[in-house]
C-alpha cells in the first residue's frame, strides 16, 4: 500500500483551492479599502464643516483607499481566468499557487487600506488647520498604498508562475 | 427661522448655504468630474484592452491579455491619481494667489 504521489496531485478538489485565492483576493482588500474609507470619511466631515473648498484635496485617502480595491478585483479577475476543472489539467500545486496569491494580496490589501484610514483621518483634520501637513500626508499615503502594490505584485507573480 | 414665504430660501440653499459660493462649486464640480474618471478608467481599460488590443490586433491568448491589461488599468489608475493631486495642489497654489492681490 503505496501513496501515489502523482495521483494525489491530480486531486479533484484541486480547483478549490484556486477559487478559495480569488475569493480571498477580493473579500479581504475590499475589508481594507471599507475601513479606509469609513475611517478618513470620519475625518473629512469633521473637517468640511470648516474648509468645505479643500474637498479635492481632503477625498484623497478614500480615492487610495478605493485603489486598494480595484487590486482585488484585478487579482481576482486574473485569478479565475487561470483556475479550470481538475479534469483539464489543474493540480493541486496550481491550486495552492493561485491560494497563495489570493490570500497575499487580500490581507497587503487588508493591511494597507487600515493604514491609509487612520493616515487619512488624522491628516485631513490637521490639513484644515495647517495646509502645508498637505504634502506630508500625501507622501505616508502613497507609502502605505505602496503597501498593497508590493502585495499585488507577489500576487501577479505567483498566479502566473 | 423663516416664516414669511417670500424672504424663504429655496430647499437646495437650506441644505447646503454655500452651495452658490464660487469656489465650493468648482470644488464640487471638479470632485465629480475626477471621481467619475478614477471608477471609470481602470474598470474600461482593463476590459477594452483586455478584447480589442490585447486579444484582437495583438492576438495573444486569454490568460496572458488578462494578466497584461490588468497591469495596465493599474498604471492608468496612478497616472489618474497623479493628475487628481495636481489639479488639488493648483487649485491651491491659486486661491493662495488671489488671496495675496487682495
Amino acid at each position: 500500500m503505496s501513496y501515489d504521489l502523482e495521483t494525489a496531485e491530480r486531486a479533484a478538489y484541486a480547483p478549490f483551492f484556486g477559487y478559495m485565492g480569488a475569493a480571498s483576493a477580493q473579500i479581504f482588500t475590499v475589508l481594507g479599502a471599507a475601513y479606509g474609507t469609513a475611517k478618513s470619511a470620519v475625518g473629512i466631515c469633521s473637517m468640511g464643516v470648516m474648509r468645505p473648498e479643500l474637498i479635492m484635496k481632503s477625498v484623497i485617502p478614500v480615492i487610495m483607499a478605493g485603489i486598494i480595491g480595484i487590486y482585488g478585483l484585478v487579482v481576482a479577475m486574473v485569478l479565475k481566468g487561470k483556475v479550470t476543472s481538475a479534469s483539464a489539467g489543474y493540480d493541486l500545486n496550481k491550486g495552492f499557487a493561485h491560494l497563495a496569491a489570493g490570500l497575499t494580496c487580500g490581507l497587503c490589501g487588508l493591511g494597507a487600506g487600515y493604514a491609509i484610514g487612520i493616515v487619512g483621518d488624522a491628516g485631513v483634520r490637521g490639513t484644515a488647520q495647517q495646509p502645508r501637513l498637505f504634502v506630508g500626508m500625501i507622501l505616508i499615503l502613497i507609502f502605505s498604498e505602496v503597501l498593497g502594490l508590493y502585495g499585488m505584485i507577489v500576487a501577479l507573480i505567483l498566479g502566473t508562475s | 427661522m423663516t416664516t414669511s414665504s417670500s424672504s424663504e430660501p429655496s430647499t437646495m440653499a437650506t441644505l447646503f448655504p454655500n452651495f452658490r459660493d464660487q469656489e465650493v462649486q468648482s470644488a464640487v464640480k471638479n470632485l465629480l468630474t475626477y471621481s467619475l474618471v478614477i471608477l471609470i478608467v481602470p474598470l474600461a481599460s482593463m476590459f477594452l484592452l483586455k478584447q480589442f488590443f490585447f486579444e484582437g490586433l495583438l492576438g495573444v491568448s486569454a490568460n496572458d491579455a488578462l494578466t497584461y491589461s490588468a497591469i495596465i488599468a493599474v498604471v492608468l489608475v496612478h497616472v489618474v491619481l497623479g493628475i487628481w493631486l495636481f489639479a488639488a495642489t493648483k487649485q491651491e497654489d491659486r486661491k493662495k494667489r488671489e488671496n495675496k492681490q487682495d
